[in-house]
């Protein structure tokens, strides 16, 4: 053989064996929330230093996760780890490893693994929990002489009223984004069941409920109304970034639909702004102004993958491990899915920790209902505040969709 | 070589062979990435799925049935295509044309010019939909508070009428350069004497324009015709970056609706029998077309 073939069959077979030993245990991990992805990363990095042999290649995908999910799914490149919102259990339980004997389970809150739970057995893992309710600026509610928080339609009239004789627009609500519309219609959904809300949606997915038997939803619109009276000029145009630079910038003295997710970027805008949080007023009665707490979105394990005894090695340091309990309360900004678990270091978490202790708070409705209806909720809104149906109308397509859609 | 065993073929026998072969890797590609999926497409039209489930499940006729019945979205979805495309397709050729005349004669900075307005035609309409997106918004905002001015305190994303001029506006700003290139090549096609004989004819410049200019330019006129028809029910990166299809779905294209009915809704074999409904008006609306602008190609 010439110098010339030895030296290409060297190079080949250099290749070959690489390709070879790159077979050690790589672990797929698709996640959502880029914002948290540097919390992905100092856990990786704290789990190679206990196990050094195994790769976790994590990519974190915010707009189009569902659709990407459905590619890697049906291209055969299912992810080893990858995350459905709480009411997709169902959807992906073909996919969904078995965990109701891991170790790590005994560790999660015992309220929520009934919602992550399907035919019996555990197969989804809570990411974590989140807050939802109205995030203020302090400063703009001292400046106009707020002093009592307002927990009634009428109550919270008179504030606005107030922040705008101070020349302060009182609302920033991003409803641009069609997952706000949800956020603040759960406040209404649980006030009008009594936090109970999982037997009447199941009725709406019937067709057997209808709007007008439950007054207290009907007053969604009108809190759609008071928002878009006070709130920034162009209202279809604000987006998530916009709403909370807005509040960051103090354009704005509160938004809606945001919970502990959003802290960040407005803290990030003015690092001396001082955030109060409370709950949504539903109507008239001050009792059901409350702020919604819990879980919304479940990791899911690929049943069938091929490093599955690794992923769970994983998992149990990620959720058993005392020493990782940082990353919830520090690492990704949330309340811990975890029994016994500290606080967040977040403003908005202080007054949530006592509304939470004390149960005072209302749960994610929008759990029981697919995203897929959420977001045809969220356009048909949108018709409304447009002026392009009424309400009525609305109504009534919201009731056929969530016959069609709701899952 | 006759007088050996081996049988030989006929010399044009090899030569297709040859050109067989030549040809295989791209037949086998465009077979397996283009004609295969378009025949998998029939079969999941009818079924329902929602993209997840490992097997989908035969449904009959109920998909097409739902979408003649019940969706409202979808004939929405189709005016919008249509008004768009009408718009779309005489507006950047009108545009386009008159550009062209006006960069074929002899201006000083007319390669400057050229590069210019063919510049944005290079930018991946993402970021020219997000761009344009943050121009509209904040940048709007800036220029209404510098100049007082009323255009820039209208809601451009968030009104449904004006965002449907938006994305024109950005839709035509983005490809105006294409076409331009395409007709400018045409116009310096035409022979010079013809012109020249007009012109010693007594025709005026608009005369020229119409009667000698325009007929002999149906080559390119044509492509560009159906290159811009194409581009217009294709819209959907615009829409994506620009307006996500709001407000209230007021500017979702049939192309942005299918596929929000597939990914979002989770409903694939629905969403798919919509794309075969698509294909077939796309493909009478095509022979239409071609058949219609041949017919008037004048060739010298």
């Amino acid at each position: 053989m010439t110098g010339k073939r030895k030296a290409v069959l060297v190079l080949m077979i250099i290749l070959a064996s690489g390709l070879l030993f790159a077979q050690s245990a790589t672990i797929k991990w698709f996640a959502f929330s880029p914002e948290a992805i540097d919390a992905y990363n100092s856990l990786i990095a704290a789990y190679q230093k206990v196990e050094p042999n195994v790769t976790i290649d994590v990519e974190a995908v915010q707009g189009d996760y569902p659709t990407q999910l459905k590619l890697k799914l049906n291209s055969g490149d299912t992810p080893d780890i990858f995350v459905g919102t709480m009411g997709e259990i169902a959807l992906f339980a073909e996919y969904s490893a078995d965990l109701t004997k891991e170790p790590f389970i005994k560790n999660i809150l015992p309220s929520i693994i009934p919602d992550v739970t399907y035919q019996g057995k555990v197969i989804g893992i809570p990411v974590k929990q989140d807050i939802e309710g109205i995030i203020y600026d302090k400063k703009a509610f001292a400046d106009a002489g707020i002093t009592a928080l307002p927990k009634t339609f009428k109550e919270l009239d008179a504030a606005c009223q107030k922040l705008k004789a101070k020349g302060i627009t009182p609302f920033a609500s991003g409803f641009k984004e069609w997952w706000v519309y949800k956020h603040v219609f759960n406040h209404f959904m649980d006030a009008a069941t009594n936090n109970s809300p999982s037997k009447t949606v199941a009725d709406f997915k019937a067709g057997k409920a209808h709007f007008k038997d439950y007054p207290a939803l009907m007053r969604y619109f009108d809190m759609i109304d008071l928002l878009i009276k006070y709130g920034t000029p162009r209202p279809l145009e604000v987006d998530f970034n916009a709403e909370i630079s807005a509040l960051g910038s103090h354009k704005v003295a509160m938004i809606t639909g945001q919970g502990n997710w959003a802290e960040a970027g407005v803290v990030a805008v003015d690092p001396a702004i001082q955030l109060g949080f409370m709950g949504l007023p539903t109507g008239d009665d001050p009792s059901q102004s409350r702020i919604v707490a819990g879980p919304g979105h479940a990791w899911r394990i690929n049943k069938d993958s091929k490093n599955l005894p690794a992923v769970m090695k994983f998992l149990n340091f990620w959720y058993n491990n005392p020493d990782n309990a940082t990353y919830f309360t520090d690492g990704i900004k949330a309340f811990s899915p975890l029994k016994n678990a500290p606080t967040p270091k977040l403003q908005i978490a202080v007054p949530a920790i006592a509304a939470i202790n004390k149960g005072d708070v209302y749960t994610w409705a929008s759990n029981y209902s697919s995203d897929a209806f959420h977001q045809r909720f969220g356009e048909l809104v949108q018709d409304y505040i447009s002026k392009a149906k009424t309400r009525q109308q609305v109504i009534d397509e919201i009731e056929k969709a969530w016959m069609k859609l709701g899952g | 070589m006759e007088g050996r065993g081996m049988k030989t073929l006929g010399t044009r026998r090899y030569t297709i062979l040859v050109f067989l072969l030549f040809i295989l890797p791209a037949v086998v590609t465009i077979v397996y990435a283009f004609y295969i999926p378009f025949v998998m497409n029939i079969f999941y039209a009818f079924t329902q799925w929602n993209g997840i489930q490992k097997q989908p499940s035969f449904n009959g006729l109920d998909n097409f049935k739902e979408i003649v019945r019940e969706d409202n979205r979808f004939g929405a979805s189709a005016i919008f295509t249509l008004k768009f495309g009408v718009l779309y397709i005489v507006i950047v050729n009108a545009l386009s044309l008159l550009l062209a005349v006006l960069l074929d004669k002899k201006l000083l900075t007319r390669n400057a010019l050229r590069a210019a307005f063919y510049l944005p035609n290079i930018l991946s309409l993402v970021i020219v939909g997000f761009t344009w997106k943050f121009i509209f918004t904040l940048g709007f905002d800036f220029l209404g508070g510098a100049t007082h001015l009323k255009v820039f305190d209208l809601s451009w994303l968030g009104d449904r009428h004006l965002a449907f001029y938006s994305i024109l506006f950005v839709s035509i700003w983005q490809s105006i350069g294409f076409y331009t290139v395409i007709y400018i090549a045409g116009l310096q096609s035409i022979p010079g004497d013809i012109l020249e004989a007009a012109t010693i004819d007594g025709a005026s410049p608009w005369t020229r324009f119409l009667r000698v200019t325009f007929p002999m330019l149906m080559p390119s006129v044509t492509s560009c015709f159906f290159f811009s028809l194409i581009s217009s029910v294709r819209l959907f990166d615009v829409i994506v970056s620009l307006t996500g299809g709001g407000p209230g779905r007021a500017t979702a294209s049939v192309t942005y609706d299918i596929y929000t009915e597939a990914f979002s809704n989770n409903r694939y074999g629905y969403a798919t029998a919509k794309t075969l409904i698509f294909f077939v008006v796309i493909l009478a609306i095509s022979i239409v077309q071609v058949r219609a602008f041949k017919g008037r190609e004048v060739e010298v």
